[in-house]
């Protein structure tokens, strides 16, 4: 009894004293906060992962704020690109803290990438609540620039900016999660925030670095944030401009305040409640309906609520009719229309995407004085 | 010695007695053995008692001078009931003619007067030997309520037992266990609201024990549990009259022991060990969040550092990673795994607890504030341990000392030690694991035959005063484990 | 050592074994009935509600109906120790061979075992509680991910699908509610249909919350859909903590039910002693669930498994009068 003891508190103390243990310890792995994929013109696909570094110097970490690395591998497909970055990076790669995944426009565009992407939801130890940024360009130039502007750490940056621009309705709402349930489910398309790099003397930069912020030195062209990305069939099929998506956000149940301009006025529009959304099935023809009430603080004739509602009718039928146009629904329309079925099949047999390109749209605004 | 003199019963010669007490009790080497000879109403008599142990002043004035004063002697020769029932002014006496029930009555402090020509000795209540005062309890201190607690005299505690319950249903058996030296044992309990079959499976518990010498009432506690390889013990200790009289009028029996100061209360429950006298004292509201304040100490002494290095070496996914970064980072020149970096400061925050409990008081402060200041700062300066890992331990540590028991307390570390090790070698699942092996423990466990996790598992009917206390008026049944007629009685 | 159980323990034990079963059941391990696996789920309750009510009749006798129902159970909590590992690699420890990773818990079911019936069945009552406590937090913390718009269609795959998983249902609900035949008193049918009518409840209701949280997809395979269940991506990682403690603790309690059944079982057929009968089990559940072709038993068993027991049952109890009386 007392030997077996002996033994068992030998082993535990070789376990743990003298580094016999598997050496995972979380201060020995690379945590990839962004993560980028890129199609080469050879047809390659390119992964690029950044790294804060931990311990350098006791200050400059994702811990303290500081600097990060960047490591690419490239493969024929996705568990080689991956393996070929796990040898790229000298540390045991952990892919459960990535923060934003960043598609390159041209793989985005590209036939099979549903599949690409339902491989990296795939991944053990890949989680998806990571955001979903389609970038124009190379998303390794894109996550080369990207810094920390106001605070020290990237995760908490990227999270801050991007809640910031989806409270305002420049980009939308989209996890990386949503995309690909999405893309493999039964009902809406998915959307993704629309990326580019643009320089510093553009408005747009003025959105991610104020002018007073010393430029970053290291990157004369800054990152852009703005628009949404739409999918079709799994593959990027066209754009929204910022307006546009601030108006699809709304649809989707954002709650975004609308600035409007009417009779040289400017209106702030909060919407009372989220947008109704509804499929209205007459004979063989299919109206889509948004009902949505907003309410301004701002004094408001009845002249100029009547020509607001207007205005705003008109805006969210342009945008649901651009998107119809792509024959990809961001907004959740399927979602309203499949309660109708009783089984997927009956669904499906119905062919929601055709329908829905040809629907009627009817878009009814209510404004009122808060 | 003589067995056969020790099973014996006394003879009418006074000094055939006195020689045979003599030799039992090696008066030749035992000098606090005394035998005090006098005469009075013509007949010779012995007091026998130990010194220091009987009280001098009460043998002499109510025995030795009683019976030097009075003359009228009767006719014929005295006997024992004629010394009590005529001559001592003592209150308490008793005949006895076996010499083994003598000496074990002697040695506790009663005196015997052995009479010439009577082969019955009387015992007389002399015990008067020096004993601490009631006094504040030392471990169980509450803010608000009665500050007594008590004290190693049996006499004392059963006196304090009736002050604070005083009701002629109170009932005080008391018994002697042990073969050699032989502990005595008072089982309390209230007639008519404690269930009579706890009553006698405790009885029997005690009656059972069979050991030569019984060192109290922490030695009681193991021969009489029902799982005695059990972690968690099922019985509870309590220095407060206040709160053994609570449980009392719930149904549960107390024992007291000579030379302890503290009561064994049983049956409990888990839900018992997390109480304390302060709840019943504070208003309902106050005692709950106390009371929940105790479960998440109890949960995180358990289960924080089991799960701390189960998040920080197997599911980092789970951190965020602010956090994440900062562990890392704190733990980036630590040369230590986190395993050993755990045990190292769980088992230094054992010794400098031990080492403060046995040290004198005011030494004892002096090493908290050197084990918590200085060697934990040192410990950080020179990377041997990381700062997160000491706001770990201390928090645990804090969580334990907010267990009111001091045994359960220990039985939780152990715990804590399990869940380690299993949080160490399988992360979370091990976790699981571990506390669903707890569960199973604590489900199997029963304290007196009744399940140790009612009244929720097996669900009873039970007054609100679990995990939450409500209000004292809602409060109205006994526990479910009191007498039939009792829970009856309160509907 | 004679393995026994209350008659109250044990409900609250079959609660929550079949709820655990028939939600991992109709989630993990049969998604195709998809949106109406909750309809399965009831429909499950359906056939099985009169098997529970009748087994207490063939509780004395029945040989043949204890030697098939201990078969169905031991295999079943094979293949649930095998998810169990297979969890459990998928979490953390994926370098770690399923084999070693099944060992812990078959020693943490021994020492369930060993504890006998009511430990079993009262720990089973504490995690109830433990588990509507989880389920609230995580319940409360994921409010704005639920998605009522994803349960439709509300057929799913349609109704041949939902009525082949109700029988899937039903074969769960059997191998999980053994533990309800080894009970010595006769307290009637109502706390074994209550058991019943409880944990459906619960699985249903589950199932109906996890449809919530992630849309009805394409068919993917076991670990990606486990990874949907503990991780949708839709809610702060964090979460996935009281999660993970539901899942392992569900099916620890589980099987703990299934190991004490079955070892009552055994017991009831050889006469062995407790702690022998309850050891030879776990050494089979270990061994079995390391059989590669297991998981299609199982799925054959659920299928299959509840008809079999069912005729059994009707055929003992008309034996002793039961169905006349």
């Amino acid at each position: 009894m007392r030997t077996t003891g002996l033994a068992l508190i030998l082993a535990l103390l070789m376990m743990a004293l003298t580094g016999c243990r598997v050496s995972g310890e979380l201060e020995n792995q690379a945590y990839v906060l962004v993560l980028g994929l890129d199609r080469e013109p050879g047809g390659a696909l390119n992964l690029t992962a950044k790294v804060p570094q931990i311990g350098k110097s006791g200050d400059s970490s994702e811990a303290s704020g500081g600097e990060y690395l960047l490591f690419t591998g490239s493969g024929d497909d996705w568990p080689q690109a991956l393996e070929a970055l796990e040898q790229a990076t000298p540390r045991q790669m952990n892919l459960s803290h990535i923060e934003m995944l960043v598609v390159s426009e041209t793989l985005a565009r590209q036939e099979g990438f549903a599949t690409l992407a339902n491989r990296v939801a795939e991944t053990p130890h890949l989680y998806t609540t990571a955001r979903f940024v389609v970038c124009e360009g190379r998303a390794r130039d894109f996550i080369d620039a990207q810094e920390t502007v106001i605070g020290t750490r990237l995760s908490s940056e990227i999270d801050a900016m991007l809640d910031h621009y989806a409270e305002h309705g420049y980009i939308p709402e989209a996890s990386f999660a949503d995309a690909c349930y999405a893309m493999s489910s039964f009902y809406a398309d998915p959307v993704a925030i629309h990326g580019s790099l643009a320089s510093e003397d553009q408005a747009a930069a003025a959105l991610t670095r104020p002018p007073e912020m010393p430029s970053g030195e290291a990157s004369p062209m800054a990152q852009r944030y703005s628009g949404a990305v739409l999918f079709r069939s799994g593959r990027m099929v066209g754009t929204l401009s910022p307006a546009q998506t601030a108006l699809l956000s709304l649809i989707r149940g954002g709650r975004i305040a609308l600035p409007v301009e009417c009779s040289g006025k400017r209106y702030a529009l909060t919407p009372e409640g989220a947008p109704q959304r509804h499929v209205l099935f007459e004979d063989d023809r299919l109206t889509l309906r948004v009902d949505a009430r907003f309410s301004t603080p701002d004094d408001l004739c009845d002249a100029d609520a009547r020509a607001l509602e207007a205005i705003l009718e008109a805006d969210m039928a342009g945008v649901i009719a651009a998107c119809q146009s792509l024959e990809t629904d961001p907004f959740g329309f399927a979602e309203a229309a499949s309660g109708r079925f009783s089984t997927l099949d009956e669904w499906r047999a119905w062919r929601w995407d055709q329908r829905y390109a040809s629907a009627a749209v009817d878009v009814r605004i209510t404004i009122c004085r808060s | 010695m003589d067995e056969a003199s020790l099973r014996s019963e006394l003879t009418e010669s006074l000094d055939q007695n006195v020689e045979r007490l003599k030799s039992l009790l090696r008066s030749d080497v035992n000098s606090d053995a005394q035998f005090r000879r006098l005469r009075a109403l013509d007949t010779d008599l012995c007091a026998v008692y130990i010194e220091g142990m009987a009280d001098d002043r009460k043998l002499s004035d109510f025995v030795l001078r009683a019976c030097e004063e009075r003359q009228d002697a009767p006719g014929g020769p005295i006997d024992a009931e004629y010394l009590i029932r005529n001559v001592l002014e003592i209150a308490q006496c008793e005949t006895e003619r076996r010499v083994e029930a003598i000496l074990d009555k002697v040695v506790t402090g009663m005196s015997a007067l052995l009479i010439d020509g009577c082969d019955e000795a009387v015992l007389l209540e002399t015990r008067g030997y020096p004993a601490r005062p009631v006094n504040r309890t030392t471990n169980e201190s509450v803010v608000i309520g009665a500050q007594e607690g008590f004290v190693e005299s049996l006499r004392t505690n059963m006196t304090l037992l009736r002050r604070y319950l005083p009701s002629y249903r109170l009932i005080t058996e008391c018994l002697a266990v042990g073969r050699e030296a032989p502990c005595h044992v008072a089982l309390a309990y209230v007639d008519g609201v404690a269930d009579a079959s706890i009553v006698d499976v405790a009885r029997q518990r005690l009656l059972g024990i069979d050991a030569r010498s019984v060192q109290g009432l922490g030695a009681v506690q193991q021969f009489i549990e029902d799982s005695p390889f059990a972690l968690l013990p099922q019985m509870l200790q309590t220095e407060r009259p206040d709160r053994a009289a609570a449980c009392l009028m719930e149904g549960q029996v107390v024992l007291l022991a000579d030379n302890s100061p503290f009561a064994l209360v049983a049956p409990v429950t888990l839900f018992h060990q997390l109480h304390a006298s302060d709840d019943s004292f504070a208003r309902w509201q106050y005692g709950s969040f106390l009371r929940l304040i105790r479960v998440m100490g109890m949960l995180v002494s358990v289960f924080l550092p089991g799960l701390y290095i189960a998040l920080t070496d197997y599911h980092m996914h789970l951190l965020p990673l602010s956090l994440l970064g900062s562990i890392a980072e704190a733990r980036a020149n630590v040369p230590f795994p986190i395993l050993a970096e755990i045990l190292i400061m769980e088992f230094s925050f054992y010794m400098i607890n031990e080492a403060g409990t046995r040290m004198p008081q005011q030494i004892g402060s002096a090493l908290g504030i050197v084990g918590a200041l200085i060697l934990g700062q040192a410990a950080v300066s020179a990377s041997i341990i990381s700062p997160i890992l000491i706001i770990i331990v201390a928090i645990t540590g804090l969580g334990n000392y907010a267990i009111p028991d001091y045994g359960f307390g220990i039985a939780l570390v152990i715990c804590r030690l399990f869940v380690i090790a299993c949080g160490a070698a399988l992360g979370l699942y091990g976790v699981c694991l571990s506390a669903f092996a707890l569960l199973l423990g604590l489900a199997g466990m029963r304290s007196l035959g009744i399940p140790y996790l009612a009244p929720v598992a097996p669900k009873q009917p039970h007054n609100p005063d679990l995990l939450l206390r409500l209000p004292v008026w809602l409060q109205r049944r006994p526990m479910f484990f009191a007498s039939k007629r009792e829970r009856r009685a309160a509907g | 050592m004679r393995l026994r159980i209350g008659a109250r323990p044990a409900r609250a034990a079959a609660l929550c074994a079949i709820a655990a079963r028939v939600f991992m059941g109709l989630t993990v391990d049969m998604p195709t009935t998809r949106n109406g696996a909750w309809l399965s789920a009831l429909f499950g309750a359906l056939l099985a509600g009169p098997w529970l009510a009748f087994l207490r009749y063939a509780r004395a006798r029945g040989m043949l109906l204890r030697s098939a129902l201990l078969a169905v159970t031991v295999i079943d909590a094979a293949a649930v120790l095998a998810a169990l590992a297979r969890s459990a690699g998928y979490l953390a420890l994926d370098r770690t061979s399923p084999a070693l990773l099944a060992i812990p818990a078959g020693i943490a079911l021994l020492w369930g075992v060993w504890r006998n019936g009511d430990a079993v069945g009262y720990a089973a009552m504490i995690w109830a509680r433990i588990a509507l406590a989880l389920l609230l937090i995580v319940g409360f913390l994921q409010a704005r991910s639920f998605k009522p718009a994803w349960l439709t269609p509300v057929l799913g795959s349609g109704w041949p699908d939902v009525l082949d998983g109700g029988v899937h249902a039903a074969g769960w609900i059997v191998s999980a509610s053994g533990i309800l035949f080894v009970v010595e008193e006769d307290g009637g049918a109502g706390p074994a249909l209550g058991a019943l009518a409880g944990g459906v409840g619960v699985a249903a209701l589950l199932i109906v919350l996890a449809g919530m949280l992630t849309p009805t997809r394409a068919l993917s395979g076991w670990i990606i859909r486990l990874d949907d269940l503990l991780c949708n991506g839709r809610a702060p990682l964090y979460l996935q903590l009281p999660l993970i403690a539901l899942w392992f603790a569900a099916l620890l309690h589980l099987l703990a039910c299934q190991c004490f059944a079955a070892a009552a079982l055994v017991q009831r057929l050889t006469g062995a002693g407790g702690r022998l009968c309850g050891t030879l089990i776990v050494l089979a559940a270990l061994l079995l669930s390391r059989v590669g072709v297991l998981e299609m038993a199982s799925a054959m068993l659920a299928r299959y498994g509840f008809a079999a027991t069912a005729a059994l049952t009707a055929l003992s109890a008309r034996r002793k009068g039961g169905l006349s009386a």
